[in-house]
Order: C-alpha cells, then sequence, then structure tokens
C-alpha cells in the first residue's frame, strides 16, 4: 500500500489577536486547498479532537486553485484533443519501424499545432464575446497570446528538430513558418483590395504589403499586388516589367526539386549578379520604389535597416537576411545568424522570454529550451507534450535529474497534476500517469483512492481502471467503500454485489449474518431476488453458503419436498456453518417435520438432531454464553427458549420412538 | 461481407465539447419516418455544472466557413477552393443542469426528459427552432435512499406514460402534466436498476447490477416482478437494454463484462445468445427504430459496434460454433425454436443457429481509448458521445 508516507491533511497559522481560530488549509485534489478558520489542529494537540464543536455561523471554506490554465472550456478542448493525440503517439512509437517514424512523428507534431489554434480561434473568439466580463475577456486574450507564442515556438521546433531536411537546407521551412504566423501583409492587402472599385489605390498601406510580401520572400503575392498597380499598364521604361522578371526569375531551392546544391548555387549567383547590374544600371532609377525592392532581393544590407519597422522582430529579420544573402544555410549556422539580428534589434536591452527560447532552439539546446518555457510561460502543457515528442525523436537525452525521474517524466507529472484540481478530467490523468515509469504508478495509486465516488457508473469505469492495471489494494477498497455506503443506506442487496465483486470473504460474511439477522427478527427473508440466484457466488465465504442453503431449505419445505429439506438442514447443523445464535432457530425449524404424518428423519438422524441439540445446551453452559450474550437477552427471551428447547425435547424423543418402531416392522 | 462491397463510404466527424457526454439522442422528426431529423441533444456528466446542449447539423458550405478560416490560407491570392457540401453540426443552445445528466429521452417530437444523477426528471418543450428549451415540469426526489438522493439511472416512454428506474432499486410510473409520479414500486430490486424499456403499454422490463432481467406490469400490485431473467450464475450486472421495436420480445442487453445477450421472452430463463464482442462494459445498446436488421452498442473499451443480420438466411445452414463467442443456453432450446424464415427477420437475432456467419459485426469507429457511452442512430446518421470530450457523427451508416 502506498500509504506510508502522506503529505499532512491539514495543517494552520496562527492568526494573530485570535487564541481559538487558525487559518487552516487542507490539501483537495491535486493543485487545490480549502482554507477555513478551523481549531482542528489545537484541539488535536490538546487531546479531544473527537468531541463534536458546533459552530454558531457558517464558516466559509475557500477553494484556492492555482494554475488553472487548462480548465478554460477553449483550453479543455485542447486538453482533450491533446491527450487522444498523445495516447496514440505513445502507442504508435511502441509499434514502427524506424524507417517509418520520422514521417509519422511529423504528422503528431502537426496534429498538436492543428489542435493549438483550433484553441486560439476559440480564445480569440470569447476574448471577443460581449457575454462575459471584461476580467474574463481581458484573460482569454492573454491566454490567446501566450498559445500563438508557443505555436511560433512548437513550429520552429518541428522544424529544426524533427522534420527530415534534405541536406540540412533549411530555408523553405522557416518561410514557411514566418508566412504562416505573420500575416500583416495579407491583412493590408485585403484592405487596399477591399477599399479599391476598379481601380488600386496606390498608398502607403500598399506599399508596406509589397515590401512585407517580398520581405518574407512571398514573391508570387508581391508580383501580383504589383501587377495590379496603375502605373503598370502604361509602363513607359519597363520598369515594372523588369522587377517583374527579376522576381519571377529568381531560383528557389525547394525539397524536392533535383537540382545539386552546386547547381542551385550557380544560378542563384547568376540571378542576383543580374539584380546588382539592374541596380548599377540605373534601371529604377526613377522609381523609387521599386529600386528598393530590387536592393533587398539583391541581399543589400542598408536597405533592412530601412524597413526594420517592416520586418517585424529578429527572427523575421534572420529569415530576411539569410533568403537574400545566405539561401543554402545549414541548420547547424542559423545561431550566428541569430546573434547577429539579435543585436540588431535588442541592442543591449533585456531578452524576452520568447527570444530567449526561440534562440535556444536555434542553438539546439533542448534542455535550456525547456527549462526557460517552464520557468516563464506559465504553462505546463506545452513542455510536457513538446518534450514527449522529442524524446519520441530520439531528442531528449535521457538524463536522470536529482530526483530520479527524466524531465519527460518530470513534466508529464507537472502537467498531470495541473489537470487534477479539474474533478471530471481524471480519466485524462490516469491515462498521463500511465506513461510515467518511475513514479506514475505511485502518483495513480494515492490519485485514484481520492476520487470521489458519486455514481456507481463512475464507480464502475474506476474499478475497470484499477482492474486493467493490476491495483488490487485500490479495487479493493473501491468496492468496500461502495459496499459500505450502500449499507449505510440499508440497501443490503446492492452492497453485497460490491462485495461479491471484489471476492471480500469477510465484508460477505457480515451482510451475510445482517440478513440472517433480519430473518431471525422478522421471520422473513428480504431481497429474495438476489439472494435465490447467488449461484456459485455463494461460496466467497462460509456464511453466505449457509445463507443460501438455509433459503434452499425453506424453499424445498415449502414445497412439500420434506424428506429432501430435512436431510439439508440436517446437513446444514452438522457442517457446523451456522452462526452458534443461529442453531435453536434451526432446531426449531425442525419441529414441523418432526410433527408429520409421515416420519422424515430417520432414528439415525434424530440421535444426530438430539446431538446437536445437546451441544447447543453446552454451549449455553459456556462462558462465552454467560458473560456476552445471556445479559443482552431479555427475561420473555430467554423464557421463550427454553419453552422451544422443551418442545423440540419431546418432539425429538416421540419421533426417535416412531422411527424406532417403524424400522424394526420394516427389518 | 456484404458490407465492404458498399461503395458509398460512411463518413466520421469528430468535435470537441470540453465536456464529458453522457448521453446523446435525435430529436425525432416531425414526420417520423418521412423525413431524417438534424437536432440533436447532448448531456454531460461529472462536472460542477453539467449542461444540456442542442445540436443541429447545417449544411455547411463557403460562408459559415468564414469565420474560422485558417491564417495561412487567409491569402486572398491563393487558389479559391471549389465550394463543397457537407454536413457540420453546431451548438445552438446550452443550457445548465444539476447533477449528472444519466439519460435524455424524447416523448413526442416537442417533448424532451432529462434524468438527473440527483434523482430527479425535468421535461422541457422544445421550441419549434429547437433554440429553446421550455422547462414544463420537474418531479424531484423520485430516486432517493434512506439517507440521501439515489441517481436515476434511465428512464422509458411509452405515449405519455414515462417509466423510471434508478441506483434505489425503486421503478416509478409518471404522467406527463400529472404533478405526482401514477405508480412506484418501492424496493422492487434489492440491487440497482441500470436500465428500464417499455415492451408494452403496461409491461417494463428492468435490468439490474447482480445480471438480472426482470418483467413487470406496472397495473398489477405489489413489488414481484413478472418473471425473472437470468445471464449466467455469475454475478454479470447488465447496464442497458432495448427492444426489437417490431418484435417485443426479443430483447438485447449489454453488460459489464462487454456481453450483448439477446432474450426470447417467450422462452425460457437464459439467454438465447450471448456474444462476446466488447472488452469492458456495455453503455448502451440500440436496434434500429425503422431497420431494426441493424443494432449498435457502444462500449467502455472505446468502441462502437454496428451489428447486422444477413439478409436471405435461410434455416438449412449447419451450425457451426464458432470461438469469441458462446451459444450457452441453445441446446436446450433448440426444439423450441422455430426455424426462421425470410418473413420472421427479426428472430434472425434468436435463431438456432446464430453464428457469425448470420451476423455481421463491424466498427463504426475507428479505435479510440476514452469509453463511448452513449450512442444513438436516426435514419442513417448516428451520433455518439465520449468521455474523451468529443461527439462523433458518422453519416451515411449502410443499413440493410
Amino acid at each position: 500500500m502506498a500509504a506510508h508516507r502522506r503529505e499532512v491533511p491539514e495543517f494552520s497559522v496562527s492568526c494573530p489577536g485570535s487564541s481559538e481560530w487558525y487559518l487552516s488549509s487542507r490539501w483537495g485534489q491535486g493543485l487545490k486547498l480549502s482554507v477555513f478558520a478551523g481549531n482542528g489542529k489545537r484541539r488535536y494537540l490538546d487531546g479531544h479532537a473527537d468531541t463534536p464543536v458546533v459552530l454558531a455561523d457558517h464558516p466559509a471554506i475557500h477553494d484556492i486553485r492555482w494554475q488553472t490554465d487548462m480548465h478554460h472550456a477553449a483550453t479543455r478542448k485542447l486538453a482533450a484533443q491533446s491527450h487522444e493525440i498523445f495516447t496514440s503517439l505513445q502507442k504508435h512509437t511502441s509499434d514502427s519501424t524506424e524507417g517509418t517514424r520520422k514521417p509519422q512523428l511529423v504528422k503528431f507534431s502537426r496534429r498538436y499545432r492543428v489542435a493549438m489554434m483550433e484553441c486560439i480561434e476559440d480564445l480569440r473568439k470569447a476574448a471577443s464575446d460581449s457575454l462575459v466580463d471584461e476580467a474574463t475577456q481581458e484573460e482569454c486574450d492573454s491566454m490567446c497570446q501566450l498559445f500563438q507564442q508557443l505555436e511560433l515556438i512548437w513550429n520552429l521546433c518541428e522544424i529544426l528538430f524533427i522534420e527530415t531536411l534534405p541536406g540540412g537546407v533549411v530555408l523553405q521551412h522557416l518561410l514557411d513558418w514566418v508566412k504562416l504566423h505573420f500575416t500583416e501583409a495579407d491583412s493590408l492587402a485585403a484592405k487596399v483590395i477591399e477599399a479599391s472599385d476598379d481601380e488600386i489605390q496606390v498608398n502607403e498601406e500598399y506599399w508596406s504589403a509589397v515590401y512585407i510580401y517580398v520581405l518574407q520572400g512571398r514573391l508570387p503575392e508581391a508580383r501580383h499586388l504589383l501587377s495590379l498597380h496603375p502605373d503598370k499598364q502604361k509602363d513607359v521604361h519597363g520598369a515594372y516589367g523588369k522587377i517583374d522578371e527579376l522576381m519571377r526569375r529568381m531560383p528557389v531551392f525547394g525539397a524536392f526539386s533535383r537540382q545539386t546544391l552546386a547547381e542551385f548555387d550557380l544560378k542563384w549567383r547568376n540571378w542576383q549578379e543580374l539584380c546588382q547590374q539592374l541596380l548599377k544600371e540605373g534601371v529604377f532609377v526613377s522609381y523609387q520604389r521599386l529600386e528598393n525592392i530590387c536592393r533587398i532581393l539583391a541581399g543589400q544590407q542598408d536597405v533592412l535597416e530601412q524597413f526594420q519597422h517592416l520586418v517585424g522582430d529578429w527572427y523575421q529579420l534572420m529569415v530576411t537576411k539569410l533568403l537574400y544573402t545566405n539561401p543554402m544555410v545549414k541548420t547547424m549556422d542559423l545561431q550566428y545568424h541569430a546573434k547577429s539580428c539579435m543585436d540588431v534589434f535588442r541592442g543591449s536591452s533585456r531578452l524576452l522570454a520568447l527570444d530567449q527560447i526561440l534562440f535556444a532552439a536555434l542553438e539546439f539546446d533542448i534542455t535550456q529550451i525547456i527549462k526557460i518555457s517552464s520557468a516563464t510561460l506559465s504553462n505546463w502543457w506545452f513542455v510536457a507534450h513538446m518534450a514527449d515528442l522529442l524524446h519520441h525523436a530520439g531528442q531528449l537525452e535521457s538524463q536522470q535529474l536529482d530526483y530520479g525521474a527524466t524531465m519527460r517524466e518530470f513534466l508529464l507529472l507537472e502537467y498531470a497534476s495541473t489537470l487534477m484540481a479539474e474533478e471530471s478530467m481524471w480519466q485524462i490523468v490516469i491515462e498521463y500517469l500511465d506513461h510515467c515509469p518511475v513514479f506514475g504508478r505511485h502518483h495513480l495509486e494515492l490519485f485514484v483512492e481520492k476520487i470521489p465516488l458519486k455514481s456507481e457508473r463512475k464507480a464502475y469505469k474506476l474499478l475497470k481502471v484499477c482492474e486493467e492495471r493490476n491495483m488490487d489494494d485500490q479495487a479493493q477498497s473501491l468496492c468496500k467503500v461502495m459496499g459500505m455506503k450502500a449499507l449505510q443506506e440499508e440497501r443490503l442487496g446492492t452492497a453485497l454485489t460490491w462485495c461479491l465483486k471484489s471476492q471480500d470473504a469477510s465484508f460477505a460474511s457480515f451482510l451475510a449474518e445482517k440478513f440472517l439477522t433480519e430473518y431471525s427478527l422478522k421471520g422473513n427473508f428480504s431481497n429474495l431476488d438476489l439472494i435465490d440466484n447467488l449461484g456459485s457466488s455463494m461460496l466467497v465465504s462460509d456464511r453466505l453458503t449457509f445463507l443460501a442453503k438455509y433459503r434452499d431449505f425453506h424453499r424445498l419445505y415449502e414445497q412439500g419436498e420434506f424428506s429432501e429439506a430435512a436431510s439439508l438442514l440436517l446437513s446444514l447443523l452438522e457442517a457446523n456453518l451456522a452462526p452458534k445464535q443461529f442453531l435453536l432457530i434451526l432446531l426449531t425449524d425442525a419441529l414441523p417435520l418432526l410433527e408429520l404424518d409421515t416420519i422424515v428423519f430417520s432414528s439415525k438422524q434424530t440421535s444426530q438432531l438430539l446431538m446437536c441439540k445437546e451441544a447447543l445446551l453446552k454451549w449455553y453452559k459456556s462462558e462465552e454464553y454467560t458473560r456476552e450474550i445471556l445479559p443482552k437477552k431479555s427475561k420473555g427471551h430467554i423464557e421463550l427458549e427454553k419453552e422451544k428447547l422443551e418442545l423440540l425435547q419431546l418432539g425429538l424423543s416421540r419421533n426417535l420412538s416412531r422411527a424406532l418402531l417403524e424400522e424394526s416392522v420394516r427389518n | 461481407m456484404v458490407a465492404e462491397q458498399i461503395p458509398k463510404m460512411s463518413k466520421v466527424l469528430v468535435k470537441f465539447t470540453s465536456e464529458k457526454l453522457s448521453c446523446v439522442r435525435w430529436q425525432p422528426p416531425v414526420m417520423q419516418g418521412l423525413q431524417n431529423s438534424d437536432t440533436f441533444v447532448t448531456g454531460s456528466w461529472d462536472n460542477s455544472v453539467n449542461s444540456l446542449l442542442v445540436w443541429k447539423l447545417s449544411n455547411g458550405d463557403e460562408t459559415s466557413r468564414k469565420g474560422r478560416r485558417d491564417p495561412s490560407e487567409a491569402s486572398r491570392f491563393g487558389d479559391i477552393k471549389p465550394p463543397e457540401t457537407y454536413v457540420e453540426p453546431e451548438i445552438i443552445l446550452r443550457e445548465s443542469h444539476v447533477g449528472d445528466v444519466t439519460d435524455l429521452k424524447f416523448a413526442g417530437h416537442q417533448t424532451l426528459l432529462v434524468s438527473s444523477s440527483c434523482g430527479s426528471v425535468q421535461s422541457f418543450s422544445v421550441a419549434d427552432d429547437s433554440k429553446k428549451l421550455i422547462p414544463t415540469q420537474k418531479w424531484e426526489d423520485l430516486h432517493h435512499l434512506k439517507m440521501s438522493s439515489s441517481p436515476c439511472t434511465c428512464m422509458s416512454v411509452s405515449g405519455t406514460d414515462v417509466a423510471t428506474c434508478g441506483e434505489d432499486g425503486r421503478i416509478n410510473v409518471l404522467r406527463l402534466d400529472h404533478r405526482k409520479p401514477i405508480r412506484i414500486i418501492d424496493d422492487a430490486d434489492s440491487c440497482s436498476l441500470n436500465a428500464i424499456i417499455h415492451s408494452k403499454t403496461h409491461e417494463v422490463i428492468t435490468v439490474n447490477s447482480a445480471g438480472q432481467l426482470k418483467v413487470w406490469d406496472v397495473r398489477q400490485d405489489g413489488n414481484t416482478p413478472v418473471r425473472i431473467f437470468l445471464v449466467t450464475g455469475k454475478k454479470v450486472a447488465l447496464h442497458c437494454v432495448d427492444r426489437h421495436p417490431t418484435q417485443p420480445h426479443l430483447v438485447a442487453a449489454g453488460g459489464e463484462d462487454g456481453t450483448l445477450s439477446m432474450w426470447d421472452l417467450r422462452k425460457e430463463h437464459l439467454p438465447v445468445t450471448l456474444f462476446d464482442s466488447h472488452e469492458s462494459h456495455v453503455w448502451e445498446v440500440k436496434f434500429h427504430p425503422t431497420n431494426p436488421n441493424n443494432l449498435f452498442t457502444c462500449s467502455d473499451d472505446g468502441s462502437v459496434l454496428h451489428w447486422q443480420t444477413k439478409p436471405g438466411l435461410t434455416s438449412s445452414r449447419p451450425s457451426t460454433p464458432l470461438g469469441g463467442f458462446s451459444t450457452s443456453g441453445i441446446s436446450s432450446s433448440q426444439s423450441l425454436l422455430h426455424h426462421p424464415s425470410a418473413a420472421d427477420a427479426g428472430s434472425a437475432w434468436i435463431s438456432s443457429n446464430t453464428n457469425m456467419s448470420n451476423i455481421d459485426i463491424n466498427h463504426v469507429l475507428p479505435s479510440l481509448t476514452m469509453p463511448v457511452n452513449s450512442v444513438d442512430i436516426e435514419g442513417s446518421n448516428l451520433v455518439c458521445g465520449t468521455d474523451g470530450e468529443a461527439i462523433y457523427l458518422v453519416s451515411n451508416v449502410f443499413l440493410h
């Protein structure tokens, strides 16, 4: 049992100014504290913890929870969805070969991202929902921003750690990454186009959109937008045509193109030389904007500084720079470029958490990514799932932490405990704990015991959880709890079914005795539907077997099968299954059989009955009986018993003589 | 295998709800049998505050998609996708509910009944556009124990009568518009009653947690059932029960060990056939209301099964027992059972030579890890609710 070291159930802090009341609190499930004004601990120390206290007014119990970021409706959806991905990922990697693993992992990573995007969308909706108060709106908004950041980081990690990159050429993926997350140009372009009737309005926004498209390397979009420019039609100097041609001809190193790096390099150099040549020739001299574009294409650094406000942030600058100066950059070299771009944007000012995480990713320092994310982003969902994915990708070294678990396990445990406080998420919590090889089981055992059982259906589900994991002690105690609950409500039948589920012999005996007492008091059985159909489950305990057999005796008697009834009764008496106090009732049951016209007890059986009676009388004289049971019986009761015994004596001796006579006649 | 040759593919749609769902039900269409329903109701469980959700299927097109555009495809210059017709369920109403929703039933087109784990039943009148639920009546404390309330586990509707059962082993018969139950059977069962269904107007069938199926005449006084049926000697709790829509003596029940049992109530006490296809608790069993050769079950093991009897079954087929299911009770009943004919298709479920070659069993959903608590079918649309906090909508389920 895992009960040997548990947390202190209650702790208290003394309040100044009050000698009696303490600020007390108790742990709830998971990250939850119930705080109240109490004096339990003091009374416990004084030694009268058991005496009930009547409180004058209703004390308030404050429910304190923290790290509840996954309990909101939108994030909970993410929790459920990612749980499904998580479990299929665990199943997948246990039965897949090395060859198919990587592309599958990318799919899993994308599924996580889709779930995040849905969550972001839901949070955005919730943040603008006019039905909720402002505080909730703000909370949703900040969560939305957080998840956007997380998605940005996740995407970069996916590119760097999980995708297979032919030749380590990473640029195309980075461009997609920027395109996916920074869509300012799209909204600007849409705005410009929507505002124009038949001719495009050439304004600052128009040019911003064009520049951003170019900076992000989205040249087809930029060309499309440029083609809408009214000057394009009367392009006297051919400048528009030339820039369009330049952009069209820019070589792109696709992951699936058949060209080698050297071929691409050659093409690229030729193209960029062309750009520089056009600049030198002054083709765009009278078109300042187009010249700017050409200068970007030619990879001139100073123009980037000029457009810093359009670039966005250092990581976008890095991608732009690489695109137009070093398109064949290898993943390993990214960190040097990142450093210089960061210097441009941040200079000496402090780095934000996001900067540090992205930079750590570019440095391939996974431990650092997780460390900073855990410390600053206040969200265990991200680090737990990220670490798990990287673990499956073979990227996370399984280094042991000081307290025995790996980093992955530590993070999964932390994530699971943030879910515990939300009562209905226990099934999800259990599945996460299942995948923690070192401490998972221990946590699970403690957790399962604390899940409140409100209905039988829930109990069935939880019982299945215990049985699947061979948690016998917990299964046993769960059945006992359900059985005791039913017993307190005087639902003996339900109590018995729960008891039979756990094959709990002592509880079964206790319940059987309850049934028998009920019979001896009322003279008839309740719950007949259950007792009559016990079948093989009666064998759980001797007492229960006795109960079922005794009920059989009654049935035989009612059906008029007296000799079978008589021998069953005798075997019950002889087998010593009955409780001692029940012996008299059994013997009394023999009375009507003795009084029948036909003889059902043979002389041998009758003497056996007599011996049983003697045994009973002997027990009546024993010390156990006189000390413990006799004082509890009323005078009338004792008289009645005496009378019964006398009747029995009479009946038995009469039967004996009749039986002897008949047997001698027959012989 | 007939089902595998069907070119029409069924489509599965998933919607996450951020609540664990205990029950899903289609609202019957105004003209039942002539049109398909497009509205269903779900109920949640295990939350501190649970809710009822009303969903409507909308024929989505580009306009309804506009609101949730992916940022990656937000470009106006991207290629325009061809408009795709698809059906998407949308939440049109959310109503909070005290306690777990344990069962949902419609009485006709417009009355919705909701039972609670607090032992009460609430009826709602559903507005024409389904956008409003107007509470009409609440029966409090129908199911209770000595000291506390007890969950109402199931309801069954027959005309204006509603029979309820609960973990307290009590049966109540309610009549819509009557404030008090018209019949209460206290201590009807010494164990928990898990499900109830009307077999005739005045007759109900219950299943309990000790593996017994009982038939009750609600007009009779006293608390003894008309008949008791058993699964086996083992105490296997039965969780759900359904009756063949056209042959009321044919009853299917699902048990805690994953078995599906079929009884012929005209015959002996043990089930005629036992199928062992689920790995864990069968939470709901449902005959197709108009196509009773089809049956659906959902289970704690995360699977939903579609059972169908093969058409054109002949009685001359030799019985070959196969592994994976048992045929207990058959030997004793063989002489009693009449041979199935094509006209009596329902008895394919209980034919003496029932085996895997007579009944096709197919998975409806890809395998899930979380329990599926409820399943309902209307026309060729199937919906189920899971503990994974999602609904699964399967359209174009192939039916015989």
